[in-house]
């Protein structure tokens, strides 16, 4: 009778753990819910350091004009390719 | 307990799937539509569907019949060009244009438009089909040369434009003060970016010039001498691109002259 008593009261702590932690994880689900964050995210940004995006000058106007020729280069040769076309050609 | 463990695993992974494709949807909406301008040139299907409507035009039997096929063709004709000039004015062809420009480039692109309205409420008034061709060749094709002149002097400005606003811009100029501030010599950057700009603002001018009168009898030329400002330009760019690098390699070399040494030191040598 008593070794019964015992063996329900460790059931219902148990019950009580189980709720316990589904709880947690709930609440801590929900709580990455709300503030838009996912856990994935919060454990990535913990201790390793982020590498700074670069200041230094020299590297800022090479990094402009790089793209300003490229995509110079883009338009000079779609220039080339609607110069030739023969889209305002016709031949009655 | 195994199966209370099992279950508060399972119960663990159903309530944060959810939370793990949320962050998933997030980290692909981030990402940046594809902006670069599509061409405007005929495409292969667009080529075929022309090709047919001038057969079947020429095919048709003499009188009636072939003009009204030769005025159907002629209202295609226009009608893709305005097409194509209203796609060329908005969206990404001209988004390198800063405001003036593309302003000015839009003005050039409208009165085409206007142009080709006017041909297309004069072909309903043409009674013969030499008078439809005559109008094609002539107004339609040749005052505007829109797939061989237009197109390319819009797109030319624009880039022309871009040029001049990145050598004027903000980020540039603060980064070469900096430079000069620490003691490096910008010169030859400084003197390669005002000549690439000078050459983009002829080219701007140049090919602004055509954009407004696309139908000139020297617009090949015209085209010509405007994409080799552009290629000065270019040329220029890339002379200043290259004075970066030297500086960046004569950084990284030669080390830091020491800035406390007294002005009369002449090193151990000296007296």
């Amino acid at each position: 009778m008593e070794e019964q008593a015992r063996k329900g009261g460790s059931k219902f702590l148990y019950v009580l753990l189980a709720l316990g932690i589904i709880a947690l994880i709930g609440g801590g689900v929900a709580w990455f819910r709300a503030t838009g964050q996912s856990p994935e995210s919060v454990t990535t940004q913990t201790p390793t350091p982020q590498p700074q995006p670069s200041t230094d000058p020299k590297t800022e106007v090479k990094g402009e004009l790089a793209t300003t020729l490229s995509d110079l280069d883009t338009d000079l040769g779609e220039i080339t390719l609607d110069e030739e076309s023969d889209d305002d050609t016709v031949d009655f | 307990m195994t199966r209370l463990i099992f279950s508060l695993l399972l119960i663990g992974l159903l309530t944060t799937s959810p939370a793990i494709g949320h962050a998933q949807d997030t980290a692909g909406s981030t990402k940046e539509p594809t902006t670069a301008a599509k061409s405007l040139r005929h495409n292969a299907a667009e080529k075929a569907a022309r090709k047919q409507a001038l057969e079947e035009a020429k095919k048709a039997e003499k009188g009636v019949k072939q003009l009204e096929k030769f005025k159907l063709l002629a209202t295609k004709m226009i009608t893709e060009r305005q097409e194509k000039l209203t796609a060329l004015s908005s969206g990404n062809h001209t988004k390198k244009c800063r405001v003036a420009a593309k302003t000015e480039a839009n003005a050039a692109i409208s009165a085409a438009i206007s142009r080709l309205k006017t041909d297309a409420a004069t072909v309903p008034t043409l009674d013969s089909t030499d008078k439809v061709k005559d109008l094609l060749r002539s107004n339609v094709i040749g005052k505007n040369h829109v797939y061989v002149a237009l197109i390319p002097a819009v797109r030319g400005m624009c880039v022309s434009d871009l040029i001049i606003a990145k050598v004027d811009s903000a980020k540039i100029k603060t980064a070469l003060t900096k430079l000069e501030s620490e003691g490096v010599d910008v010169s030859t950057v400084e003197d390669n970016l005002a000549k690439a700009k000078n050459s983009a603002q002829a080219a701007y001018d140049a090919y602004k010039k055509i954009a407004n009168n696309p139908g000139s009898t020297t617009y090949k030329a015209d085209l010509a001498a405007a994409k080799a400002q552009l290629k000065e330009a270019k040329g220029f760019l890339s002379a200043a691109r290259d004075a970066i690098d030297e500086l960046k390699a004569a950084s990284s070399t030669v080390p830091a002259a020491p800035t406390e040494e007294p002005a009369t030191s002449s090193g151990p040598l000296g007296n």
